[in-house]
């Protein structure tokens, strides 16, 4: 087909791309014609084009959780969806601190963006929490795209970030990422509480918070080098299929994490250790015996 | 383990192909007129949910026809889909009932 319809057709199976291969085989020429018929332009408007690509993401994670039966990859992306913005906090802290340095000698003013330029991105997935604890899945998973985006920029890219060396910021950016891939793959942060339950969720924001006051106290390092890790292996009930799976999925932010509350100057490194550690533990949990067969 | 609650998308959609099999476009038109205009679902989110629903068992493909060159596949209820919506359906009145009850009794609908 030539022309403008053929021109819109093209971009439409490219956006059609973002779908599983034996997804498109079956449905790709019944979807043309749904979004031929609907077309509005010439062009797929950028609602409409998010809509295809998260809806192409989903239809992927689906099909591929559904090569685990029973394994438990569906609520512990779920719950990984409701724990990322509650995990992140830690590592909004040196901002915090300075935002409240701020306001003790300067008043409400703005002047702690030109130190903190990465505050937006923080606060949007702040925003990304309420509306996944709301139960609005689709804005929570966009809010939480747009975060993880912008904050892997802001971390890694802006020249004169001065509260953050660049690879300081490994946890965070993995973290962030892990985050908006579970928020728009899984079924959201509602169904992850369901599964975690209100108290161990309580423990977590709590164990965060503790981490964020700590920063000002004499050995926060330890602090925060012990509390959350723990707080999060308990909470995550390690003993079921589900939890093993959220560990697993959190172990490449929580690797970094680690490697650079011990010895930042680990440097770019630090990102190459992280996934070897966290690949390994994930084949461990993959190769233990009946583990993905185990009873919730 | 009880039920997941159906979401609002899931339970237009399973509306819509209550009547009769519709296909893709039909099913979006049909959940624009069922909601009056308040939910109008793109082609991701609908075929996103028809996936699910498939996977559940609530819908299954009713017959292909081909227009201008163009596949339409029809869907239609299965039992199972019947019977959830229906169940969900109760529920939904169940809580409207009880909240209009409760209203009245507040003094704050007439």
């Amino acid at each position: 087909m030539t022309g403008p319809d053929g021109a819109l057709e093209r971009r439409y199976r490219r956006l059609l791309a973002w779908y599983p291969r034996a997804y498109r085989a079956e449905h790709e020429d019944e979807m043309l014609g749904v979004l031929l018929a609907g077309a509005a332009g010439r062009r797929p408007g950028l609602g409409e084009r998010a809509d295809l690509v998260l809806g192409g993401l989903r239809i992927r994670a689906r099909h591929a959780v559904r090569a685990f039966p029973g394994s438990g990859v569906a609520d512990a992306l779920a719950a990984v969806s409701l724990l990322v913005p509650v995990l992140l906090l830690p590592g909004a802290a040196r901002g915090l601190h300075e935002v409240a340095w701020w306001l003790r000698h300067d008043g409400v003013s703005a002047n702690f963006l030109l130190t903190f330029p990465a505050a937006p991105a923080w606060a949007l997935w702040l925003v990304a929490a309420v509306l996944g604890l709301l139960g609005r899945r689709r804005a929570a998973a966009v809010a939480a795209v747009v975060a993880a985006a912008a904050l892997s920029v802001l971390l890694t890219v802006h020249p004169v970030d001065s509260l953050y060396l660049p690879w300081e910021v490994a946890p965070w950016v993995l973290l962030s990422l892990l985050g908006a891939v579970a928020a728009v793959t899984s079924a959201g942060a509602r169904r992850g509480l369901a599964w975690l339950g209100a108290l161990r969720y309580g423990v977590l924001v709590a164990a965060s918070v503790l981490v964020v006051a700590a920063q000002e106290l004499p050995y926060q390092g330890l602090a925060a080098l012990w509390l959350l890790p723990v707080a999060v292996v308990l909470a995550c009930r390690p003993a079921t299929r589900t939890g093993r799976w959220v560990l697993a999925l959190l172990a490449l932010p929580g690797t970094a994490y680690l490697i650079v509350l011990r010895d930042y100057r680990a440097g770019w490194a630090g990102y190459g250790i992280s996934a070897a550690v966290a690949a390994a533990l994930i084949c461990l949990l993959w190769t233990v015996p009946g583990l993905r067969r185990t009873a919730d | 383990m009880t039920e997941r609650r159906l979401q609002e998308p899931s339970f237009l959609i399973l509306t819509a192909l209550a009547a009769a099999p519709l296909h893709g476009y039909g099913i979006m038109a049909e959940v624009a007129s069922i909601s009056a205009g308040r939910v109008r679902l793109r082609a991701g989110t609908l075929y996103a949910a028809l996936d699910r629903l498939r996977t559940d068992g609530l819908i299954e493909v009713d017959r292909e026809d081909v227009v201008d060159t163009r596949l339409r596949r029809f869907y239609r209820l299965t039992p199972d889909g019947a019977a959830r919506l229906a169940a969900e359906a109760e529920l939904l009145r169940g809580n409207a009932d009880a909240a209009v009850r409760r209203l009245r009794l507040a003094g704050g609908a007439t």
